[in-house]
């Protein structure tokens, strides 16, 4: 079995004897006819970080919303450090001592830090004085390690992973003994990504119990000192971490065992498919030249802000500014606009699938004709078998559900909804596909067959242009890797030419090492 | 490599189309009940099942309903709503009259309204693709327009002029009112258009979710062009239809046009933001506003009361639909 990831590293230990801060005790939530949870048992102890793993689906977001008082619990019980609560609102949570770190930013980016620390806050008055507030302020940024920061900094002038560790400190701020971290650095690059860690050990150090739920495993090996994983709305016993490794958890997680997460790399033609010739656009520094064959998967790597996805958007006509050619088999494609990408058969999935990547009240069906529904029409009218023919197609290349076509998408798994994502391109029988981030907030198993589906296009003669913060993922999966650092170029090579750790390194471009 | 479709995710798949059929099935038989309560209240109440109340029920919803049909693909689109129905209205019925009294041919009175609005249309697509909020938008180019209709007119009241145009709006066809016959035939044309045509399916995505949709290279100005197009050449046939029934029109004719018209749209229950909805419950919303205030009418209760009334069925439409959606 192959899976990416770091070696795992033993977690600072924690003994049974710490007393227990949450327990939650036969919990169950329907919606409806969807059982969400069917039977969660949860232990937590003081001062520890407790890793809450599951497939997409699985019930970890209902979990936390109990938690957080969002969903009420059909039935079991909670205890806060042996006493019974009742979490029927957010403020119910809060004054329970609970708190979320949620993947997306809460913060107002238009108000300064302190501003941000303290709105919705139960524990500042209106009598605080200005002073008093930098001075609270200034001491929590030190707790998260943004002691460089100015509490009277706008927010917005933040980098993506200070805005992070804002949303941790402005949970501290509520003085909370049980935070709860869901996916934190799902969107941060290895470098924030880090700090992030540090903080949350340092925060379980100093007694505050942690909830960590994420898709990435290595970061369970960092810094978890046991894992409890939910299945079907289950929860399955803790274990410690020590006595598990990554094949181990995943299985758990699966119920079945995963022979392989990347496919094998097929033999690649000298034909060029797709090719930049000096690119320029907002976001980069200097103008990009890229060619990638026909079956190539080329794999964009570098942190957030590098130029990696800038240079994809750019290339899909959805920024303005951009200038240089683009050529696809040759023919010279427009920059402007994203109907001349489509027309030239350029296929475009984004990191953020929520925000423009699905329509999530909208039928699975529907979702997937969105960019094609022209072809499939006579004068403007839509061929209704002509549609459906089309999507089934583009279901079963991706293994969506043929019989739930007319499912709204949002109401499907992370996993569901990424295939749903990059199966309404299928259509337009896309020449090109440019991916963000594809397997961002999808669990492990939803991964490997996103990767296989992936692989399976370009053996049908597609070309792929990957942008990833995920170093091991674009490793694993590409055919060849080019680099992007503060809106350059680093380097691009094939697979062969790059290792794990001369990659990470690239990224980095040498400020941190692995 | 084995299979990767774990049993969360099939259990997450398979469970939440139940419930979206038992959501539908709540969706659907709440309203059921409503007609089924309000139809014992009608034929309980004395008057409302002769001929001549039932025309003037329909006579009434006609107009408000062309005008919520026309409106539900701006809703649906994410635009909200246009706050200039009245203005544009009238504009098209002072039009009307105009050329009626000039004795110009019928087909140019109507090409010339249709020409009208479909400008007026352009230009407030215009403003709003470039990212401008279309309530303030719609409410600037109303005041606008009702300030340069007063002004044309001197705020006083113009009349066909006696070679008038009642035919387009007051014949009656089998014994129903042919602005009847308009409305139905409007509600189908919009219906089939939001549900079978590229830009009727781009309106709705488009206010499902504006981002996903430019990613799949639909043009939000083309939307707003098409939404605003529809809605004037709905506002041209209610203009026409009112100005041949009532023969004579001042600019501050129809003060509660649009707020019945966003009543229709929201009883119908299109959703405010955008993406959900359609032009048949918009039109059904509009019969069913027009069934209330005939009904409250009839028992004699005052303007007062009425508004009162109606003003709560609205509120308890749109907040019903909004629990019943939550819970499905």
């Amino acid at each position: 079995m192959t899976v990416p990831g770091a070696v795992p590293s033993a977690a600072a230990s924690l003994t049974d004897a710490e007393p227990l801060r949450l327990e939650m005790t036969g919990i169950r939530k329907r919606y409806g006819a969807v059982r969400a949870l069917r039977e969660i048992n949860f232990e937590l102890r003081a001062g520890e970080v407790m890793a809450l793993l599951g497939e997409n689906g699985a019930g970890k977001s209902t979990m936390v919303k109990v938690l957080a008082g969002l969903a009420h619990a059909d039935s079991g019980s909670i205890r806060v450090d042996g006493t019974p609560v009742s979490l029927h609102s957010p403020r119910q949570s809060q004054e329970s001592g609970v708190a979320v770190v949620q993947q997306e930013h809460s913060s107002v980016p238009c108000l300064t830090v302190a501003e941000n620390l303290f709105i919705g806050s139960q524990v500042v008055s209106g009598l605080w004085t200005r002073r008093r507030l930098r001075a609270r302020a200034l001491e929590l940024l030190e707790t998260v390690g943004l002691d460089h920061v100015d509490p009277s900094t706008i927010t917005e002038n933040l980098t993506v992973a200070e805005v992070q560790l804002l949303e941790i400190a402005r949970v501290l701020a509520r003085d909370a003994k049980i935070l709860i971290f869901d996916e934190p650095t799902a969107a941060l690059s290895d470098e924030a990504i880090e700090r992030v860690l540090t903080v949350v050990r340092r925060l379980a150090e100093q007694g505050r119990s942690i909830i960590y739920v994420t898709h990435r495993l290595p970061e369970v090996f960092r810094i978890a000192d046991r894992v409890t994983v939910v299945r079907n709305g289950r929860s399955l016993e803790p274990k410690r971490t020590s006595d598990l490794d990554v094949a181990a958890l995943i299985t758990t997680m699966l119920g079945r065992e995963l022979e392989t997460m990347f496919p094998a790399r097929a033999s690649i033609g000298s034909h060029a498919r797709l090719t930049l010739d000096g690119i320029t656009a907002p976001g980069l520094a200097e103008p990009v030249s890229l060619a990638v064959r026909r079956g190539e998967i080329l794999g964009l790597a570098g942190q957030l802000g590098s130029g990696a996805s800038e240079i994809l958007k750019s290339v899909a006509g959805l920024t303005d500014g951009t200038s240089g050619r683009i050529f696809v088999d040759g023919e010279s494609v427009s920059t402007a606009g994203r109907r001349a990408g489509i027309e030239a058969g350029i296929a475009y999935c984004s990191s953020d699938r929520k925000r423009d990547g699905i329509f999530g009240n909208v039928s699975i069906l529907e979702n997937l004709s969105s960019p094609w529904l022209g072809s499939v029409s006579r004068h403007r009218v839509v061929s209704m078998p002509a549609e459906r023919r089309e999507a089934l197609r583009a279901a079963r290349m991706f293994a969506i559900d043929e019989t739930r076509l007319k499912t709204p998408v949002g109401m499907m798994s992370g996993g569901n909804q990424q295939k749903v994502a990059l199966g309404r391109w299928i259509g337009i029988s896309p020449k090109v596909l440019l991916v963000e981030e594809p397997t961002r907030g999808v669990d492990v198993g939803a991964r490997a067959e996103i990767y296989k589906h992936l692989r399976t296009l370009c053996d049908d003669g597609m070309s792929i242009l990957v942008a990833s913060s995920d170093t091991a993922e674009l490793f694993g999966l590409c055919d060849s890797i080019a680099t992007f650092y503060r809106g350059r170029v680093t380097a691009n090579q094939s697979h062969e030419q790059w290792s794990e750790q001369s990659l990470l390194r690239e990224v980095m471009h040498q400020e941190g090492a692995a | 490599m084995s299979t990767v479709q774990g049993p969360a995710q099939v259990a997450a798949a398979v469970d939440p189309e139940t419930a979206s059929q038992r959501g539908s099935v709540a969706l659907i038989a709440a309203p059921v009940v409503v007609v089924f309560v309000l139809a014992s209240v009608a034929f309980t109440t004395p008057g409302f099942g002769n001929s001549a109340n039932l025309r003037a029920i329909l006579v009434s919803a006609s107009v408000v309903g062309v005008l919520a049909v026309a409106m539900t693909p701006i809703t649906l689109s994410g635009n909200f709503f246009s706050l200039g129905v009245q203005q544009s209205v009238v504009l098209a019925a002072l039009l009307s009259l105009h050329g009626s009294s000039q004795g110009w041919h019928p087909v140019r009175i109507v090409l010339t309204v249709l020409l009208a609005q479909l400008v007026l249309a352009c230009v407030q697509a215009v403003i709003v693709s470039a990212g401008l909020n279309p309530v303030i938008t719609t409410l600037a180019v109303g005041s606008v327009l009702y300030g340069l209709m007063s002004k044309q007119t001197e705020a006083a009241t113009l009349t066909s002029g006696g070679n008038d145009m009642t035919w387009w709006g007051s014949a009656v066809v089998w014994g129903v009112p042919v602005s009847v016959f308009y409305f139905v035939a409007f509600t189908v044309l919009i219906s089939l258009l939001l549900r079978m045509t590229v830009t009727g399916r781009h309106i709705t995505l488009m206010g499902a979710n504006a981002e996903s949709a430019k990613t799949a290279g639909i043009s939000p100005r083309a939307v707003c062009t098409a939404v605003f197009a529809i809605f004037g050449v709905g506002c041209a046939i209610a203009g026409l239809i009112l100005a041949s029934q009532i023969g004579q029109v001042a600019a501050n004719d129809f003060p509660t046009l649009t707020i019945d018209v966003l009543a229709a749209v929201l009883v119908g229950g299109t959703a405010i933001a955008g993406g959900h909805g359609s032009a048949t419950r918009s039109a059904l919303g509009a019969v069913f506003m027009a069934f209330l205030s005939n009904v409250l009418l009839l028992h004699d209760s005052g303007t007062g009361t009425r508004f009162v009334i109606i003003g709560a069925a609205v509120l308890a439409s749109v907040v019903g639909r909004h629990l019943l959606r939550r819970e499905s």
